[in-house]
């Protein structure tokens, strides 16, 4: 009897120790990808022009939605898929703000050749190509805030843009506006 | 931070160390620390994970003696019950992490599993463009695991050991079903030295702990014992050589650095050396050693058996 409640003692000591010993409210930072893929329609049509909403809990797992505490955005990426020979000039928006133009010229508000935005243009890679507006990442980072307090949040993206240079528009052109942030979750609280 | 965690998922924490499998999962879906470890790219989640390869890798190889002598015939047997703690050192607790590509700028210092905040940057170019590493997870300046294990022998000198143990998944609010097991086996080497003033054996050692379905661990251990006893009282010790492997596989979420990644964490523990002290009382045997290595640690324990 007495090495049984020896070996309960024992027991009891550790798990107190292990259970003191794991951080009360520790932060994972949640990657919440905010992208779109703007199809661009073949034919001679040269402008297109897109919109969605995101739900940022879908884009997470769910075991995380009830315990964000906070967030952040630190990309933006505009890429285009498919071949094309000629150019593409257009302005992303978040909730109805611009959040950057894309394209060549000190605003990037001049068309840009279309293979230039096969290698992903980025903000963090300072790429000419994209400007972003200060109205828009206020947004966004405002959004990502709000996150925090409404699991619910929605973000509307949306863009348009115009070709140039080749008519009739190939088949199988899109452009992606990628927006990359992080959610903080908090767990064990 | 303040530091807990509730109910039995803190006893689970100490028989496998490894308490971030303890935390929430949805019914059916990946625990939380799945899916916290798949927010890491291939190159921070080395950096962040680096530390409970050491120190997990420490203690697994940890307590499997503590004697060397053992008859040459007759049935032994003994449960024992072994607690391990490591040390852990402040320089385990930060890392340098790699901030996605462009970031200005391009590393930080930040918090592995064993650190406290993690640390949130500004990209100098653009400053409403930050990024954060994740907080540690574990406060503590020892890293403890616990296992069950028999001993039974002996054959020619010989004992075996194992240790064994499953956790299914439990409830909603707990872990992916794990499961721990090592066998070993040793031999007595003083058998053959008559006239020895020490017991003297030689043991192999193999561990394996897999828990969901990223995170993987295995050990082996090879060593030399060495033991003296007087009366009540054994005085052992012995060296070692290790090998342990910490490997993660999973597709991250990290679109930074996205795709597979597969990345083996080798335990920086190669040789230790190991000195203990046991006392014997009829049926009852209780243990403690402290090992030196790359990583210091301690075992004890209790047992039951002859």
């Amino acid at each position: 009897m007495k090495t049984k409640l020896l070996m309960f003692a024992i027991l009891v000591a550790l798990t107190t120790y292990g259970s003191s010993c794991v951080y009360e409210g520790f932060l994972i930072p949640v990657n919440v990808p905010i992208a779109h893929t703007y199809a661009i329609n073949p034919g001679t049509q040269l402008t297109f022009g897109d919109d969605t909403t995101i739900i940022l809990k879908d884009q997470i797992d769910g075991s995380w939605v009830d315990k964000i505490k906070g967030g952040r955005f630190y990309d933006i990426r505009v890429s285009v898929h498919g071949t094309y020979n000629g150019t593409v000039v257009g302005v992303g928006y978040v909730n109805g703000i611009r959040l950057l133009n894309y394209g060549s010229g000190p605003n990037a508000t001049s068309p840009a050749a279309w293979s230039v935005f096969a290698t992903p243009q980025s903000l963090l890679g300072s790429s000419p190509y994209i400007r972003p507006d200060t109205l828009g990442i206020n947004e966004l980072v405002r959004v990502m805030n709000q996150f925090a307090n409404d699991p619910d949040t929605r973000v509307l993206v949306a863009s348009n843009g115009t070709l140039a240079g080749q008519s009739p528009v190939p088949s199988g052109l899109s452009l992606t506006i990628e927006i990359l942030t992080q959610a903080d979750a908090e767990l064990n609280k | 931070m303040k530091t807990s965690l509730k109910g039995f998922r803190g006893f689970l924490v100490v028989v496998f160390g490894a308490a971030l499998l303890l935390l929430p999962v949805p019914a059916g879906g990946q625990t939380s620390v799945e899916n916290a470890i798949k927010q890491f790219g291939e190159t921070n989640i080395k950096g962040y994970m680096q530390p409970l390869a050491d120190m997990f890798g420490a203690n697994m190889n940890a307590g499997y003696y503590h004697s060397a002598a053992m008859p040459q015939t007759g049935f032994g047997f003994s449960f024992d019950i072994v607690a391990m703690g490591a040390m852990v050192g402040d320089d385990q607790k930060n890392y340098t992490a790699v901030a996605p590509a462009g970031f200005n700028p391009g590393t930080f210092t930040t918090a592995t599993i064993f650190g406290e905040k993690g640390t949130e940057i500004k990209n100098v170019n653009f400053p409403s463009s930050t990024y954060r590493g994740a907080d540690g997870v574990f406060n503590t300046s020892i890293f403890p695991t616990a296992v069950p294990q028999i001993r039974i022998g002996y054959l020619a000198g010989t004992e075996a050991l194992l240790r064994f143990v499953v956790v299914p998944r439990i409830g909603e609010d707990v872990l992916p079903k794990s499961t721990l097991w090592a066998a070993g086996v040793r031999h007595s080497i003083s058998q053959y030295l008559s006239g020895a003033p020490l017991d003297i054996a030689a043991g192999v050692y193999y561990s394996k702990f897999t828990a969901g379905d990223l995170i993987d661990f295995t050990g082996t251990n090879v060593s030399v014992q060495a033991s003296k006893s007087f009366s009540v009282l054994s005085l052992y010790g012995g060296v070692a050589w290790q090998k342990s492997t910490l490997n993660l596989k999973y597709t991250t979420t990290d679109p930074a650095q996205p795709g597979a990644v597969d990345v083996s964490l080798d335990g920086s523990n190669t040789f230790s050396a190991t000195l203990g002290a046991g006392l014997t009382l009829g049926f009852f045997h209780i243990f403690a050693d402290a090992n030196f290595g790359s990583v210091t640690h301690f075992s004890g324990g209790i047992g039951f058996g002859n």
